[in-house]
């Protein structure tokens, strides 16, 4: 699967605004079946359980004023819930199936300068390395008795600025040393830039265009006659 | 054969700084050869190779005076990324110079950057991939390599530029003892073959001592020993010199009293032969 499903995902991420949520949850799981990963996607999913009850709490009690009878207020929270999980799924889908790297070809498709989508990729490329070096700074604090779990909320946040301190001054080390290498490897140095591997849309890919396309223009007409106004 | 890099004079100091990095460094060094830079950490080895790629005066603002020539560039004056087609540069961390999310991409981005056609940038990675042996590492993502691996795939990337000077800060500081030297041994290879001037740093000189033809001691910014490698050591060893790691043999053979310079062991062999010869 390819950059065609950015274009979904946000198409179906309107549609989330236009209150199907489940319909778009049950659609996604057409475009898992896809790109193949339905299974890995539930997975993670599970993760997603607790935040999903505790949206229903609050929502259960944030409507708790206005609902009128007890039947209107669950059913509302059941909607936000819902909503919620709709709009998780769409970020998971995203973030599964496309690598940043396809996103930034996407950028780079859209005409947006190269220099944006580098940005992106960068980006996504150093997460890991500076969530290693946290947790190297973590162990080492940890070793000369420092506890970031423990102790009042004054001592969490001392412990903190420790970590973020030298985390800090790494990454300015690190966005020159990057920098450097950016230099050597003639980053910018010609105008037409060149791309090695190319995508291309493949059969699946205008598939789930079509669907999205369909999709869309569903929901939309749907709104305009008001065929879902009471739904969730 | 002819000269690949001339400084003349050359001294540094970082914005700001009160100490000089480089003092007065007068430096030649001819095509073909294996150079290996030594001394003590801060004595201004990176500086120096910053200064030959022009990221020195060009990023880092400073005081410089004197001159610098490489491959007929003044890398003072020529844009960084027009110095890099012809030297290489590899630095110490491969964290920091790896910016695609595979190996393959990785090593065609400097090449995507100048604008190469795909079938010359799938030349020149392939090559670079074999030259490294990491062949197989081409789809896998740089996240999930070993040091060592990482340290390959950051050399094959820049190696695709085909640069006629390679230049390698310190490319075995996170590797064991073994690794760097076999990679080390693959440099010295690779240099041989394909005719590239290589400069390199290593702290630990009995991981290079075959390879180098060239070996240059620096101290505080300043040369203090250049030379044929087994001269320099000898002179090390004369001096007892403690503020590099010299290699065993030969500080093993100056023990034993075995002294004369042109006899100092580089190697076993060498080694062995100059024990028997002391037998007869
Ligand atoms: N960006 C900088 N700003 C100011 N001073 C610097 C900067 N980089 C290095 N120095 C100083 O310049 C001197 C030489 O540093 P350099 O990094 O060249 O040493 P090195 O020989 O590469 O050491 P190592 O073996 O630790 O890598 C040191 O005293 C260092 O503190
Ligand atoms: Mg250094």
């Amino acid at each position: 699967m390819s950059f065609l499903v950015t274009a979904l995902i946000f198409g179906e991420y309107w549609g989330g605004m236009l209150t199907v949520s489940t319909a778009i949850i049950l659609t996604q799981l057409v475009f898992l079946k896809l790109a193949k990963s339905a299974r890995y996607m539930l997975s993670t999913m599970r993760g997603a359980i607790p935040l999903v009850a505790i949206v229903f709490l609050l929502s259960l009690l944030g409507v708790l004023e206005s609902a009128a009878s007890s039947g209107e207020l669950i059913y509302k929270a059941l909607a936000s819930s819902i909503r919620f999980l709709a709009f998780l799924t769409s970020f998971n889908i995203f973030f599964l199936t496309t690598s940043p790297d396809e996103f930034g070809q996407l950028l780079l498709k859209l005409k947006i300068p190269y220099v944006y989508s580098f940005t992106f990729v960068a980006a996504v490329r150093l997460a890991p390395v500076i969530a290693d070096e946290a947790q190297e700074i973590i162990d080492a604090q940890r070793s000369r008795g420092v506890e970031f779990e423990r102790g009042s909320p004054f001592r969490r946040m001392r412990a903190l600025v420790g970590l973020f301190v030298p985390l800090l001054i790494n990454s300015l080390r690190r966005a020159y040393e990057m920098a450097e290498a950016l230099e050597v490897k003639c980053f910018g140095a010609s105008e037409k830039r060149t791309t090695y591997r190319e995508m291309r849309a493949t059969g699946r890919d205008i598939l789930s265009a079509v669907m999205v396309i369909a999709a869309l223009t569903l929901v939309l007409t749907a709104r305009s006659l008001r065929l879902f106004s009471g739904l969730p | 054969m002819s000269t690949a890099i001339e400084v003349s004079n050359l001294s540094f100091r970082y914005a700001g700084a009160t100490q000089w990095a480089l003092r007065n460094v007068t430096l030649s060094i001819e095509e073909g050869e294996f150079a290996v830079f030594t001394g003590a950490t801060g004595c201004g080895k990176s500086t120096l190779f910053k200064c030959l790629i022009g990221l020195i005066p060009q990023m880092y603002p400073g005081e410089y005076l004197g001159r610098v020539v490489v491959k007929g560039l003044d890398p003072a004056q020529t844009p960084v990324s027009r110095m890099a087609q012809r030297v290489g540069m590899v630095f110490q961390n491969p964290d920091n110079q790896l910016f695609a999310l595979t190996v393959e991409n990785d090593v065609a981005f400097a090449l995507e950057n100048l604008g190469l056609e795909r079938a010359e940038i799938e030349r020149r990675i392939t090559k670079a991939f074999r030259m490294m042996g990491i062949e197989d590492l081409r789809k896998r993502s740089p996240f999930e390599l070993s040091g060592g691996q990482k340290q390959r795939v950051a050399i094959a990337s820049i190696l695709a530029l085909e640069p006629e000077i390679l230049i390698l800060d310190e490319p075995t500081s996170s590797l064991d003892g073994a690794t760097a030297k076999k990679l080390l041994e693959e440099l010295g290879e690779i240099s041989k073959r394909e005719e590239i001037t290589v400069l390199l740093s290593e702290h630990r000189l009995d991981l290079v001592v075959r390879e180098a033809t060239r070996l240059i001691v620096i101290e505080e910014g300043k040369i203090l020993s250049d030379g044929d490698p087994r001269e320099v050591v000898h002179h090390l060893l004369e001096d007892d010199y403690e503020k590099v790691e010299l290699p065993k043999l030969p500080r093993l053979a100056w023990m034993m009293g075995l002294r004369r310079a042109d006899k100092i062991p580089l190697t076993k062999e060498e080694f062995v032969e100059t024990l028997l010869e002391v037998g007869k």
